[in-house]
């Protein structure tokens, strides 16, 4: 439950047991690789080659899976449905997606090199069909244009071929614009033979002159922005478009042909994931190697080890390479040492999904994901504020869960909201929020009247609306006191006077401020001065606080003040946790107006109004889940970054990242949970 | 009906208008953003939708207002007879929300508009654009709350 300590692992080997060192690294997963520093006679590697290579490979890799996934929707496209072949092709499954797989690093090798050779094979065969396939689309798209400048001319029961000059005529044929044919008309000599037909934006045009006159109508139609035909084919307008159909025929047949040839391939889209994942790790172990320091014939290699999986990495180290020197030491002062947060599951779910969008902890700095979780989990169910919202959520979370058992953490997103949902039956019940139905209703079965037992405060009830959003502002201040109180302990170290005067005297406020209102209570009268004294003793430890270390009698003045004013901050801090007040009530009520508006639909259409009644409920109270829960995660993050970490976490740490913790599409199990699980 | 509970209705029209515009712009602004994205990567489809949502709530929350505007009056049965003060009183309840709700959305629809553009580049940092636009979400709550308690709290229909 906290930032877990390290180790630095230095190692010496014989370069010819890199590559087993490096693979039983990424087996293990207990790693991160360094930077090694500067020895003599000895290099970094420059290892671009290799590495271009990898991401190449990757690269093609991207590639299948994008075509495959083109594929899909083409041939949902090209298929016959009426067609039961050609029906099942379409439903042909691909499944491009993460696959809830737990694999060994071996286990992955053993799978990828089994049938890489093939595996490659079959991308430059899609590569190929892909090439095939644009070929096709560009040569479609230009037989289609052809199509339509022919079609222009398809009045004419002419060869292309015939318009040519003869001893005595001239020929022209072409396309004239339509603002243009009157003047072609009657510039014409009387002589001259021509024929029209309506194209497109202007006219076709086929013009027989004189010799003679050849020249003369040239100027004109030239003048008219005459443009002639570019044919010249030994056939018809006509012929010419039967045969341009018959050719796009062919070629929509052989891409359809291609298209489902590449379905096919679907089947091999799990065996492509592994094969990317095996690559994606070969590039980190390149990334790892390239800050190794190397001689000719040993490296050395420095990384950090969590202290708990020393011990099986170093084992394993032992056994890969007998012959390697093996050292681990404690961090120096001012290494950047990489900050690996163990919590249980629970508490890790928050953190993992929480924190961790925030910024990691620095190395022996404090772990907030537990205070983080425990707030989390409590101002959840107070912004969501209905039991029924919060059963469904926990039975969906849960249940899914279950039924898919997500590997390694990829499921802590859902437990996460699995536990918020209990959060939110919790707060639900507090406030009496079932589906948003009013107690009038809820009172008048059994059930209802045992989940109003339950009731504490009613926010739609007069004054007690204040109670609750008093609720919501003293749920700010103990997270607030808490942030200060974590900051204060992080200082008693390095300096505790700071800490004692500038974090836990606001405690101290927040107390003497607690008790204080407390005794507004008739029950705690005597408190009330009590709580008043306290408050008033952790102002003037603010202010001496603002003194602290400081010579010059003006800046201690100032420091005062700057501390006093600084109440004026965290008293609009508090104001901010209205937010769950002002959430809270807005999912109630708008399950309350659905309800209404159910109820007139009912009355208003007698019978059928049940059918749409109904349709209101189950729409509208998804949709009313759907954006609360989404205003509740963002709005508690935000309160968890903005409120709570200014007081006391800067998430300035840098990931404990290992080598072979990546993957994209399958998982790898690793050596870290197993020690801690076994203790 | 008197000039009172005519007022109260304006300031329910006003509190569900001008939220409700407001929503309107910003989730307007932050899905043409969004379609733009789509249409180069339709599979940020959900967390671009996600974004354009979010100025939507606004509009819920002047709704909220109005219906308990209706509510106090009794637009659903038969209409209470209010003051003009009450009904002016509830007419200024309504303006809180209404006017914090039409700015904040449209500022946060432009927020999520580039927040949009934020996924279209790194969509695993969706999750940090959510949160940059719920920042401005932060006033058109206070704005309801103030609404809220002040159309909730007070007895208008005894109010001379």
């Amino acid at each position: 439950m906290a930032v877990a300590k390290m180790k630095k692992l230095t190692l010496v080997a014989h370069e010819t047991d890199k590559r087993k060192i490096m693979k039983a690294l990424t087996g293990l997963g207990t790693v991160e690789v360094s930077e090694s520093g500067d020895y003599q006679n000895a290099e970094k590697k420059d290892n671009a080659v290799s590495r271009a290579e990898t991401e190449k490979k990757l690269a093609r890799l991207n590639f299948v899976f994008s075509f495959l996934k083109e594929i899909r929707n083409q041939v949902k496209k090209v298929a016959d449905k009426s067609n039961a072949e050609q029906k099942k092709l379409a439903e042909e499954p691909l499944d491009l997606k993460r696959e809830n797989r737990l694999l060994d690093y071996d286990e992955l090798i053993a799978e990828v090199t089994e049938n890489e050779f093939d595996l490659f094979e079959i991308v430059g065969r899609l590569e190929e069909a892909n090439s095939r396939l644009t070929d096709i689309r560009t040569e479609i798209t230009r037989l289609n244009n052809l199509y339509a400048q022919v079609s222009e001319y398809s009045s004419f029961d002419i060869r292309f071929s015939q318009i040519k000059d003869t001893k005595y005529t001239a020929m022209f044929a072409g396309m004239i614009a339509a603002q243009n044919i009157e003047a072609v008309r009657k510039g014409l000599p009387a002589s001259a033979g021509y024929e029209t037909a309506p194209a497109g934006n202007g006219y076709a045009a086929v013009i027989i002159v004189h010799k003679e006159d050849k020249e003369a109508v040239a100027k004109l139609l030239a003048a008219n922005d005459f443009s002639r035909c570019p044919f010249d084919f030994d056939e018809t307008p006509a012929e010419t478009l039967d045969h341009i159909s018959e050719r796009i025929g062919e070629l929509s047949a052989a891409r359809e042909e291609l298209i489902v040839q590449s379905v096919g391939y679907f089947r091999y889209a799990s065996d492509f994931k592994s094969l990317y994942d095996y690559y994606y790790l070969e590039l980190a172990k390149l990334d790892a190697l390239a800050k190794t320091t190397n001689t000719r014939h040993a490296f050395v290699m420095e990384a950090w080890v969590p202290a708990d999986a020393e011990e099986v990495t170093v084992g394993k180290l032992k056994e890969t390479a007998p012959g390697a020197l093996i050292v681990t030491a404690d961090p120096k002062e001012g290494e950047t040492v990489p900050s690996y947060t163990r919590n249980s599951k629970i508490v890790g779910a928050f953190g993992e999904n929480i924190t961790a969008l925030f910024g990691h902890p620095k190395y022996g700095g404090l772990d907030p994901n537990p205070f983080v979780a425990l707030f989390y989990f409590i101002f959840f169910g107070f912004m969501l504020s209905d039991a029924g919202y919060g059963v469904l959520m926990t039975a969906a979370c849960f249940i899914y869960l279950a039924v898919k058992k997500p590997v390694k953490r990829s499921g802590s997103f859902l437990l996460m909201f699995g536990l918020c949902g209990i959060s939110t039956i919790l707060w639900g019940a507090f406030f009496g929020g079932w589906f948003g139905i009013e107690p009038q209703y809820l009172e008048a079965n059994s059930l209802g009247r045992f989940l109003l037992n339950f009731k504490v405060l009613d926010p739609l009830n007069g004054s007690q609306a204040l109670v609750m959003f008093g609720l919501a502002l003293g749920l700010g201040a103990v997270q607030i006191a808490a942030g200060f109180f974590l900051n204060g302990i992080g200082k008693l170290k390095t300096n505790p006077l700071d800490g004692i005067f500038n974090d836990f005297s606001w405690v101290i406020l927040f107390l003497g401020m607690g008790i204080y209102l407390a005794g507004r209570l008739p029950a705690f009268a005597a408190a009330s001065k009590i709580g008043l004294y306290i408050a008033l003793a952790g102002v003037g430890m603010l202010v001496l606080g603002g003194m602290l270390g400081k010579k010059n009698p003006i800046k201690m003045l100032m420091g005062s003040f700057k501390n006093i004013y600084g109440i004026v901050g965290v008293f609009s801090d508090i104001l901010s946790y209205a937010r769950l007040f002002g959430l809270g009530l807005t999912t109630g009520v708008i399950a309350m107006v659905l309800n209404k508006i159910a109820l007139i639909v009912i009355g208003m259409l007698p019978g059928i109004g049940y059918v749409f009644a109904v349709i209101v409920l189950a729409v509208g109270h998804a949709f009313n889940i759907f954006i609360n829960l989404l205003g509740a995660y963002v709005h508690n993050s935000r309160l968890q970054y903005v409120e709570f970490f200014s007081k006391f976490y800067t998430g300035e740490g840098h990931a404990f990242n290992p080598l072979g913790g990546r993957t994209k599409y399958v998982f790898l199990s690793d050596k870290l949970e197993t020690k801690s699980a076994s203790r | 009906m008197t000039l009172g509970t005519f007022l109260a209705i304006v300031g329910a029209a006003i509190a569900a208008g001008l939220a409700g515009i407001g929503s309107a712009i910003g989730v307007g602004k932050a899905g043409q953003a969004a379609s733009g994205v789509i249409s180069e990567d339709p599979d940020k489809f959900v967390k671009c939708l996600i974004l354009e949502l979010i100025p939507g709530t606004q509009g819920i929350y002047g709704f909220i207002i109005a219906f308990l505007v209706m509510l106090k009056i009794n637009v659903f049965g038969s209409m209470v007879a209010l003051s003009t003060n009450a009904g002016l009183s509830l007419l200024a309840a309504s303006l809180p929300i209404a006017v914090t709700g039409l700015v904040s959305a449209i500022h946060q629809g432009k927020v999520a508009a580039s927040g949009i553009a934020l996924v279209a580049k790194k969509p695993e940092e969706s999750t940090k654009a959510i949160i940059l636009s719920v920042m401005v979400e932060t006033y058109a709550l206070l704005g309801l709350i103030v609404s809220f308690l002040s159309v909730f709290l007070p007895d208008y229909a005894s109010m001379i």
